[in-house]
């Protein structure tokens, strides 16, 4: 109610912008003009809250969404329009046991090359989306993959009248070519988990309890090379979350992907983020395959195969380097 | 709504959403085209960043396109748009303020923030101010940034404001102000004289600037700027 604005007293900066936008009592606003009235500093400070408010309103700024930016949303949204019609026709393509896992992907992908615009160079991401947005629109439906995970058990597919008529709008063939198209995604998804974020660790989980018949759970030195080239190959499968994963800080879902357990690394006993790695037997022992550049050729990659006895022993000590070859990426 | 047979008369918003909703495979877009520079200068502006910018946006229409059977028409579809990605800026905004970058991204932000081709005209030393602006912008709470961009930025109403950030216009109110208060240290050591803030300038002008948009503007829903999208 009382003012702070007595005889000697200067009022706050925010009373006074307060008393510019009408937010005090009117016995508290008349005591501050009269004050503002006979103060030439406060007054000051009026007019230059004024100026701001101003200024804020003459910021030159974005007039018109950029064109890669609309044609990245025009591009989401084609997925949506879609994957609507996708799952209308009886939603057997998206599987419920991979939703979840993208769900929780999607986050990380979609930040990732945030992070790599800014940390590292501002052309890197700009080009992947722009990539990505462009491949959504032709192959009609890879927009950022976790985006539609969301969208299986999102609120918008619980209405069956809407469903049903969107259905209907889309001719056969496309149907056809949209079921395709959300086949290859969800084999997309899965190779895209497998190499980011906390997709990583389910994916591995189930090759190391050789789920997966052809992941290297069995490791020779003979078919080491194999294992290391089809281990790469599943990461290249997606380009844009591996940048983000090795160049950007470490976020704790991003942490654990594709990192062996340190005591592994510190006895391969190099710094870098492993390109990729798997657990395995080596010589009836249970190990990792670790895959990281080499060292010196740009073109080769290092397999390292530890020993993953280290996890449990205590004290800690590092894993020990059972088998080490380099291979030419190819 | 009948409009495969009234071309004359441009649909509204509400129409298309409707539209939509039944299971045109346009509307949605029509509206994206109409509202899409503006809500891409709101969510710019709100989180500085052109990524996180872009990322809001194609979360927010997302949401939109399946949430489109809620919408009850309680508010303008503008309204409910700028909401959605209101609230997406500001989920992201809260997020992002825990993975500050560097200075240097941060100048390489401020760039894409003032666009060249219209700062060009500027003098440099209003440039400098608008920069410093900027960055001080960004030192705010989020929720005075948000009711900043909204109102004295864009020159949306206190009451769409409002309506927008879902929270009473007294609200508004005060996060604008508190939020000039705040910026106010931050730049008049920028102004060429510290002494002579020229109170000729402030006067009574208890108005907004002169080049802010009518604020009634956005209200007009249609396409009072986003009509003309590209395409």
């Amino acid at each position: 109610m009382t003012s702070t604005t007595g005889a000697g007293e200067h009022p706050e900066v925010s009373e006074i912008s307060d008393l510019t936008d009408g937010l005090l009592s009117p016995s508290h606003t008349a005591d501050l003009q009269d004050h503002l009235a006979g103060c030439a500093l406060c007054e000051d400070v009026r007019a230059s809250l004024d100026e701001i408010r101003g200024l804020l309103g003459t910021l030159p700024g974005p007039t018109r969404m950029p064109a890669d930016v609309a044609e990245r949303i025009d591009a989401a949204l084609a997925a949506e329009a879609l994957l609507d019609a996708v799952t209308s026709e009886g939603e057997p393509l998206v599987s419920r046991e991979t939703s979840p896992l993208h769900a929780s992907v999607s986050r990380e992908t979609s930040t990732d090359p945030v992070l790599v615009s800014r940390e590292t160079s501002t052309a890197a991401a700009p080009v992947s989306r722009e990539t990505s947005g462009q491949a959504s629109a032709r192959t009609a439906a890879s927009a950022p993959p976790g985006r539609r995970a969301r969208g299986a058990s999102g609120p918008g597919r619980q209405t069956p009248g809407r469903r049903t008529s969107r259905s209907r709008r889309w001719p056969r063939v496309l149907l056809g070519s949209a079921a395709a198209a959300a086949v290859l995604s969800v084999g997309g998804l899965l190779i895209q988990s497998g190499g980011s974020g906390g997709g990583v660790q389910a994916t591995r989980q189930d090759s190391s309890s050789s789920a997966h018949g052809e992941s290297p759970s069995g490791l020779t030195a003979a078919t080491l090379g194999t294992d290391v080239h089809k281990l790469l190959a599943t990461k290249k499968a997606q380009q844009t979350p591996e940048i983000g994963t090795r160049s950007s800080p470490a976020t704790p879902l991003r942490g654990e992907a594709d990192t062996a357990p340190s005591c592994v690394r510190q006895g391969i006993g190099r710094p870098e983020q492993p390109l990729a790695s798997t657990r395995g037997v080596y010589e009836g022992k249970d190990a990792f395959l670790v895959v990281l550049p080499h060292p010196s050729d740009p073109k080769s990659v290092s397999a390292y195969v530890v020993t993953a006895s280290c996890i449990s022993s205590s004290p800690p000590a590092p894993g020990k380097v059972l088998l080490t070859h380099s291979y030419r990426r190819d | 709504m009948s409009t495969d047979s009234d071309e004359a008369s441009t649909p509204t918003d509400a129409d298309l959403l409707a539209l939509h909703v039944k299971g045109d495979p346009d509307a949605f877009g029509e509206i994206v085209r109409r509202h899409r520079d503006r809500l891409w200068a709101v969510a710019l502006r709100t989180l500085g960043d052109r990524e996180e910018a872009a990322d809001a946006v194609q979360d927010a229409l997302v949401s939109a396109y399946r949430a489109a059977h809620s919408f009850r028409g309680q508010s303008a579809v503008t309204t409910w748009l700028h909401r959605i990605t209101v609230n997406a800026c500001l989920d992201r905004a809260r997020k992002a303020a825990s993975r500050r970058t560097s200075p240097v991204a941060e100048t390489e932000r401020l760039e894409q923030l003032l666009e060249p081709e219209e700062s060009a005209a500027l003098p440099a030393e209003r440039e400098d101010l608008h920069r410093e602006l900027l960055v001080a912008l960004r030192t705010l709470p989020e929720e005075q940034r948000a009711a900043l961009v909204l109102v004295d930025m864009q020159g949306y109403s206190v009451a769409e404001t409002a309506e927008i950030l879902g929270v009473p216009t007294g609200t508004v109110k005060s996060r604008c102000s508190r939020g000039r208060a705040r910026l106010l240290p931050l730049v008049t050591h920028l102004r060429g004289d510290g002494g002579g803030n020229n109170p000729a300038a402030g006067g009574r002008n208890r108005a907004q600037g002169p080049s802010v948009p009518p604020t009634a503007g956005p209200k007009g829903t249609d396409a009072v700027k986003g009509g003309g999208g590209r395409a």
